[in-house]
């Protein structure tokens, strides 16, 4: 396939984009928070009288004016805005609506609020404790999913469990067992659009919103259950978005500002969050902590797997709880392991929530499951490559779900052999204190994590010229898929990409359905969605043709903008079928095509009470390795070469592909070397910007970052390809801890690893490398 | 989005009537006003007055038996001049490490020194190579040495009513070095600077290490690493209980750092 230019790439360039700060609408209002100064209090009094005396104010709402409304898309645990007390610090209290910004959040300074101040829990390890503060004291009361189960009078939002074999016994069994416990920090997904949203009621009783939001069907959905409000009676409209990594998947801003239109009588209001406030009310990624055990026998093959993990939501569980399953139904991840354990437990601690974040749990599995097997290979004197190809996944094995792998599910041990290879692995190294170099591999495996039920829909019509606009309901956010289904539909007919037109921009009302952009499932759903409309379309062209050349509908091809008969001379050009063939006496043959496809994969379930099912509707292997080259007197790292090597089945467009992999690596250095929220024991966030929260810069990551994609095609993707969006991150810090491990022998078990971190470690571990 | 805070913006279209504007204090002067931007974006500055000085001229790098360098100079003009590369090489390449490309373009060199901020890449040089500041008052002109420069953690001897015009950097025989580091912010938490003298006397001079930039004379050192590190550290030992310990960096670090990096600096210029 020849890659096609992005279909977004002028708007972008030229600044024609719109996103929806550049909206505004008549008689706009603009919002802005008032937030918590305390982690865990309750709210006495919200005094709003300077604020509503400020010219251009004109309206105060609280909390506690909004509290008949629950929102929470597993557990219900959260109204709009704190409404009884606030669980952490920045919490939105109340909220101005002023006729200007600057009036807004001015007057949001002025508003005051009085507390009574409880004890806070900030770690989530003191959340468990016996005694600890409750974030929330009424949990099992609240509204949630079957599957969610938090533990009353606790702080356990949910504790997920899976258990396959007998990993207890294995263990005590196993020749050698290895156990370590690796922490990884909550971290902002720093997109480029802080979150924006406006809400509009229409006089006849429907909301209509733009926001900057991955998925507007789920922000529709999840809006129609928090509001009571059929789904036909709210409008979602998602211009382009700036990024959104998990980070604006389900519902946000749009309930509050939703309920702020409603409560001025449905005058348009807009919130726009600044940077600062993003990081407070906009939610992170969760931090996590777990303890590894590994049992293997003296051949090197893993016999037994448990992990423990604790998984930080802050104050409401969002999208956590599902993030910690995840999490912990990944289990060995790309490992044929008989016997698996997993706990993995998500507790609320009082500080700004979190949500799903690219890689949605697997990319958090991936630095234990890799870290803690590269400890255990190195143990038993087993080469990680040879360790890793021996007790991989294959062709008849079953994930740690129970789920089957097939031949369709790509070639695992070709991945690593080639990511081995390129970062030229067993090859020299050239060390010389105090700057070693050290290379480090790990495998990679996700599928989406999505409901059974997840589908897409797509729909193409023909314009008078031969033409066509399509519409699928993924968005645009800068991953490409937008381009890739334009590639696939053109190629389809035969003709010029720049006669296919996409929806790039979102309405529920209009576009259609896809359950959400998430999870790497965007090309595989929505391109078979969209492959499906082809076909349809292309049925009912054969019918029209067949009536006008006189033959059967099999003998009808469509290629090159033509449509002609196998084999013959006869051909008509797309244009003169596609609205009705009209003959010379002017009747017509067919009418306009409409082409209508959707999909969904019918065979996955749910988990059941031991976390075995079928989860993944699509798998994606890949290996990846780098080297790295670590100074040990300051402890700085650098990544001298990154190769990712995945199985994506077939790559629809190379290009997009490669910045997909690309991208991802620059945001896996950067997460793993860098990226850290940090708080004071007051549940403050110390660096709420990008000066002190630092995003690896053009600067700071080479340009030999390495993509290469074999093409073993899955039977069921879109011509047979699979996701690749979140499978870029997932073993690239596992492969930077390895590889520091392979240059100084010191072992990092926490992310991220600054350059302080590891220099405590060599100190720690290697006293004698910094011996001047 | 993030908004400023409302203030009333001068802009003085000369010397005099810039000093004018700053009778009465309580005025933020700007020049490439980054730093004016980052701290009222961050909520630390709320100024009521800014007397943006980008009007007034003043934009001269002058070359004789010293550098000097004018108050709307930036920190890219200073890094890209070719005789202050060539004769000023230190205060090239310290221009040359602050932020970024685009901050570069737009904030000065003086304001990177009359700043005072722990993180200043220009302050070393400014002491190592005796710096001193002209300034114009309501009562006229004064210098000001950078010994004397530099009075508290971000504090200066520049009086609220003073406009420094130019700061000069006295041209010296020898070899030089500088280094910044950066871990997991944007802003370095040190800054080395680091000159030996033809008679093989070593000054070094750092910000970031403590409150207030220090300049040390520490005679003759070994060009060797381990020799070098080994002096280094013992010599930092007595500022041990000022380190920073911050958001950045703990004390500890930053000290270790120090070592290391003169340390280096010292084994590169003797190669």
């Amino acid at each position: 396939m020849t890659d096609i230019e992005r279909v977004d790439a002028l708007d972008k360039v030229t600044g024609r984009a719109l996103y929806v700060y550049d909206l505004k609408f008549p008689g706009m209002l603009y919002a802005a928070l008032v937030k918590s100064t305390v982690p865990h209090g309750i709210i006495k009094k919200v005094d709003p009288s300077r604020a509503l005396a400020r010219e251009g104010v004109e309206a105060v709402i609280t909390g506690s004016q909004l509290s008949h409304v629950r929102a929470g898309i597993y557990i219900q645990d959260r109204t709009p805005m704190a409404a009884e007390k606030v669980r952490y610090l920045g919490e939105p209290v109340a909220a101005v609506l002023a006729r200007d910004l600057r009036s807004a959040r001015e007057a949001a300074e002025m508003v005051e609020v009085d507390y009574h101040e409880l004890s806070a829990v900030v770690d989530p390890r003191e959340a468990l404790r016996e005694g600890a503060p409750l974030v929330h004291e009424k949990l099992q009361e609240y509204h949630r999913y079957q599957e969610i189960k938090p533990l009353p009078n606790s702080n356990v939002a949910n504790v997920f469990r899976l258990r396959k074999g007998d990993a207890q016994s294995i263990l005590q069994r196993s020749d050698l067992v290895v156990e370590d416990t690796y922490t990884e920090a909550m971290i902002s997904h720093a997109y480029m659009e802080p979150m924006s949203v406006i809400a509009w009621w229409n006089p006849d009783g429907t909301l209509e919103l733009w926001t900057s939001a991955q998925s507007p069907f789920a922000v529709r959905n999840l809006l129609s259950k928090a509001l009571e409000l059929s789904e036909s009676r709210i409008v979602v409209h998602v211009p382009y978005v700036g990024g959104g990594f998990g980070g604006k998947a389900g519902l946000h801003l749009e309930l509050l500002v939703a309920l702020l239109s409603k409560a001025v009588g449905g005058r348009p209001v807009k919130l726009t969050l600044s940077r600062e406030d993003n990081f407070y009310v906009a939610p992170s990624k969760v931090g996590v902590s777990a303890e590894g055990k590994v049992g293997l026998s003296k051949e090197g093959k893993i016999l037994a797997l448990m992990v423990n993990y604790l998984v930080d939501a802050g104050a409401y569980a969002d999208y956590a709880v599902n993030v910690g399953k995840t999490m912990g139904y990944i289990g060995a991840g790309p490992y044929d392991v008989p016997n698996v354990w997993i706990d993995s437990t998500t507790v609320y601690t009082n500080k700004p929530f979190a949500t799903a974040f690219r890689g949605f749990g697997i990319l958090e599995a991936h630095w234990v499951v890799e870290r803690l097997l590269e400890t255990a290979s190195r143990k038993l004197g087993v080469d990680p490559v040879q360790f890793r190809l021996m007790n991989r996944l294959r062709p008849g094995s079953t994930t740690s779900t129970g789920q089957r792998i097939t031949e369709g599910s790509g070639d695992l041990a070709k991945c690593l052999q080639v990511a081995a290879d390129m970062v030229g692995w067993g090859s020299r190294k050239s060390s010389s204190h105090p700057t070693y170099v050290g290379r480090g591999v790990a495998l990679a495996m996700k599928g989406p994590s999505v409901p059974p039920y997840n589908s897409a829909q797509a729909y193409l019509k023909f314009n008078e010229d031969g033409t066509l606009d399509v519409s699928v309901g993924t968005t645009e956010i800068g991953q490409g898929t937008m381009t890739s289904i334009v590639q696939l539909v053109a190629e389809e007919f035969g003709i010029q990409p720049n006669k296919v037109r996409v929806d790039l921009v979102k309405d529920t009302s209009r576009s259609a359905y896809t359950w959400q952009t998430v999870g790497s499932r965007s090309l595989f759903y929505d391109g078979n969605a969209v492959l499906a409309a082809v076909d349809d379309a292309k049925s009912q062209i054969r019918r029209i043709a067949s009536k006008v050349f006189n033959v059967e509908e099999e003998e009808i091809s469509i290629g090159g903008g033509k449509v002609f008969v196998k084999g013959g001379s006869r051909a008509l050009d797309l244009k003169d079928v596609v609205m009705g063939y009209v003959t010379a006496n002017g009747n017509v043959i067919g009418s306009p095509v409409v082409g209508r496809g959707s999909f969904v994969v019918p065979d996955l379930t749910y988990l059941d009470s031991q976390g075995q099912g079928n989860p993944f509707p699509v798998i994606t292997f890949g290996a990846q390795s780098v080297e790295v080259e670590v100074d040990v007197l300051t402890g700085v790292v650098k990544v001298n070469k990154y190769v990712g090597v995945f199985d994506l089945g077939r790559v629809v467009n190379r290009g997009l592909a490669m910045d997909q992999l690309v991208g991802g690596a620059v945001m896996a250095i950067s997460l793993a070397l860098n990226e850290s929220i940090k708080f004071d024991e007051g549940g403050a966030i110390l660096n709420p910007n990008l000066v002190d929260y630092k995003v690896a810069e053009i600067g700071d990551v080479n340009d030999n970052l390495i993509g290469v994609f074999l093409e073993n095609p899955d039977p069921k993707g879109p011509r047979g390809a699979r996701g690749i969006g979140e499978n870029a991150l997932l073993g690239i810090p596992a492969a930077i801890g390895n590889a520091i491990y392979d240059a100084i022998g010191v072992s990092v078990r926490d992310l991220p690893i600054t350059p302080e971190r590891l220099w405590r470690e060599i100190r720690a571990q290697r006293p004698e490398l910094l011996e001047v | 989005m993030s908004l400023l805070p409302n203030f009333k913006l001068e802009l003085p279209t000369d010397l005099k009537e810039a000093i004018s504007e700053l009778a009465g204090g309580n005025v933020v002067i700007a020049a490439g006003a980054t730093r004016v931007l980052l701290m009222s974006y961050m909520h630390i500055l709320r100024p009521e007055v800014v007397v943006s000085i980008r009007r007034i001229g003043l934009r001269e790098i002058k070359v004789s038996d010293e550098l000097e360098v004018e108050a709307n100079v930036t920190l890219s003009a200073v890094a890209r001049n070719e005789r202050v590369r060539k004769e000023f090489p230190l205060v090239a390449a310290s221009a040359s490490h602050v932020a970024d490309p685009l901050v570069r373009n737009k904030a000065t060199v003086v304001g990177n020194v009359v700043n005072a901020v722990p993180y200043s890449s220009m302050v070393p040089a400014f002491l190592l190579m005796d710096g001193k500041a002209k300034v114009v008052g309501p009562s006229g002109p004064r210098e000001i040495s950078a010994k004397d420069f530099f009075v508290g953690p971000l504090e200066t001897a520049q009086r609220p009513d003073e406009l420094v015009t130019s700061l000069t950097f006295r041209r010296v025989e020898g070899e030089w070095g500088f280094t910044e580091f950066r871990t997991d912010s944007q802003l370095p938490i040190i800054n080395v600077g680091v000159l030996r003298n033809k008679k093989g006397k070593v000054r070094v001079a750092y910000t970031g290490l403590t409150a207030m930039p220090n300049l040390l004379d520490l005679g003759t050192m070994p060009s060797d690493f381990r020799g070098g590190y080994r002096e280094v550290r013992n010599i930092l030992q007595d500022l041990s209980t000022q380190v920073l310990d911050d958001l950045r960096s703990s004390a500890e670090y930053r000290l270790h750092l120090a070592s290391v990096l003169t340390a280096r600096l010292l084994e590169g210029m003797g190669r």
